[in-house]
């Protein structure tokens, strides 16, 4: 049986952990970010499997059609099995006032992201039709309630959530699932943000969650028993919300 | 409510049109923009012919100037301005999307209305809403919460705007501006022509409301919004109220 491939779109630390627990659960792996992926890339194939790595702009959905088709050829796949979009930027994470920002400021920091994410949905139907596989969404928990100085990423990571539910609807026939993932901030390593709005304190498990946390959690919608979940959003913040 | 000023995006027909008359007759001064001025001075002329107050003024939300220059045209003529609501949308929100296949300008399209449309009124509108303790309110939909298969451009930009009205509100809650979404179903001249032309589409979408029957603009939906704008609502922000007859009881 041949291996299931998976791609992970975005780098940094928790798509780096998701990566990794991908290789772990035996996928053969791509990973893409517009910048660059070959760091995070290196240090799994240092762990003892080869990764593809995929570097190219996520700004137009026909150009990530052809460079993601020439990737997958190249590493002799027709098709993915599971592709999970972790994007975000570093930058996304600073708190700013929406009154200081400038109109280039919003489209950086929530327009851009959304289009990337959207470019990502776009061009996934086709490569995982074949296989009938999976999408993952990881975006921050700020989604779900907002947080004061955080606008652009809540906004950006909302209207992921609902294009990825629409996703989800039209894809449901074709065998494809689309989920969702909302971690807290401080997995994504925010640890500047301890103490401001965003961090309201109430996880109620011990401990701070981590990426591998949620690359864990993330592959709980990988498994076979998974296959009647589409359009849910699974919270992981240490049951901070516990809502709805 | 004398000296509440409102101001209302995309005014002149729908929805915008029913909320700008459902303030003005609860005695908000109305500032009705639209893109075509005439469009909006025939509103403000049903205000005034029912005894309120309204002012058109030009505005496409699209564009940052025309924005900022409706609000400050405001704000110098009536010295304040306490409400704005953010009901325009694109004029293609309701054609079905080809979502794998559909270019970046399609988005750009909905975004630009929408969200960036967001962004635009409430930084313009910030510093007047401030010094009035106002409030803004973004008209949004159920498809921002559930999705939508065929509309899903139109269902990724209402979402925006429920990220939006959530973080701002925690952001604006301390300075005493309030920040809500409406999620509505209405009649507008779009959806009467179509259930002009399809007899049994008004009743197909009425079944599946408990209350059988779909909105009124004015009636339905804008007292509503005026609630929203006005002092009976200043301890609600951060939330999304869905008036559509009980179609939609998840949240
Ligand atoms: N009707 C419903 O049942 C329903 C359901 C869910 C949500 N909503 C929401 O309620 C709001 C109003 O909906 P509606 O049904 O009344 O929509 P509509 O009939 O399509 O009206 C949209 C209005 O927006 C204006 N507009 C479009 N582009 C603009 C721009 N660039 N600048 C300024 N104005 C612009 C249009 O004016 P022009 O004449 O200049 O194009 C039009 O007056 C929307 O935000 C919609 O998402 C409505």
């Amino acid at each position: 049986m041949s291996k299931r491939v998976a791609l992970v779109v975005g780098a940094a630390d928790l798509g780096e952990a998701v990566a990794h627990r991908l290789v772990r659960d035996g996928c053969e792996l791509i990973l893409c970010d517009p910048h660059d992926p070959a760091p995070a890339a290196a240090r799994i194939t240092g762990a003892g499997a080869p990764v593809t790595t995929l570097c190219t702009p996520l700004d137009d959905p026909d150009d990530f059609r052809t460079a993601l088709g020439t990737t997958l050829r190249d590493a002799g796949h027709d098709a993915l099995d599971v592709l999970v979009y972790t994007l975000v930027s570093a930058e996304a994470f600073v708190p700013r006032p929406l009154a200081t920002l400038t109109g280039p400021e919003w489209q950086r920091l929530a327009e851009d992201p959304i289009r990337y994410g959207l470019t990502v949905l776009q061009v996934a139907h086709e490569v995982l039709a074949p296989r009938r596989g999976r999408f993952v969404l990881v975006v921050p928990a700020v989604a779900l309630e907002g947080a004061a100085e955080l606008v652009p990423l809540a906004t950006a990571a909302e209207t992921l959530r609902a294009l990825a539910k629409s996703a989800a609807r039209r894809w449901a026939a074709d065998g494809i699932t689309v989920n969702i993932v909302t971690p807290d901030v401080f997995a994504y390593g925010a640890e500047h943000l301890r103490g401001t709005d965003v961090d309201r304190g109430e996880a109620v498990l011990p401990g701070p969650g981590t990426a591998a946390d949620v690359a864990d959690a993330m592959s709980l919608l990988l498994a076979p028993a998974a296959a009647r979940l589409t359009g849910t959003t699974l919270i992981v913040d240490g049951g901070a919300l516990m809502t709805p | 409510m004398t000296g509440h000023v409102a101001l209302v995006t995309g005014a002149a027909a729908g929805l915008g049109k029913g909320i700008a008359l459902a303030l003005a007759a609860a005695g908000s001064t109305v500032v009705v923009t639209a893109r075509r001025l005439a469009a909006g001075a025939e509103v403000v002329e049903a205000i005034t012919a029912r005894g309120g107050t309204g002012w058109a003024t030009e505005c496409d939300v699209t564009s940052a100037e025309s924005v900022r220059a409706a609000i400050e045209a405001t704000a110098a003529r009536f010295g304040r301005l306490d409400a704005v609501v953010h009901n325009a949308t694109s004029r293609r929100s309701s054609e079905p999307v080809d979502f794998e296949r559909a270019g970046p300008q399609l988005w750009r399209e909905h975004a630009d209305v929408s969200l960036t449309g967001s962004f635009t009124v409430a930084h313009a509108a910030y510093p007047h809403l401030r010094e009035s303790q106002g409030a803004l309110l973004l008209l949004t939909s159920p498809a921002g919460m559930r999705g939508s298969a065929n509309l899903s451009f139109y269902a990724g930009v209402k979402g925006a705007q429920r990220g939006f009205v959530k973080a701002l509100a925690r952001e604006w809650g301390p300075g005493g501006v309030r920040v809500n979404g409406l999620a509505p179903l209405a009649v507008t001249p779009a959806l009467a022509a179509a259930f002009e032309a399809d007899p049994t589409m008004e009743s197909r979408i009425a079944d599946k409301v408990p209350m059988r029957r779909v909105g009124d603009p004015e009636t339905d939906i804008g007292a509503p919004a005026v609630f929203l704008c006005t002092a009976g609502s200043r301890y609600i922000t951060g939330q999304t109220l869905i008036v559509n007859g009980g179609r939609d009881t998840f949240l």
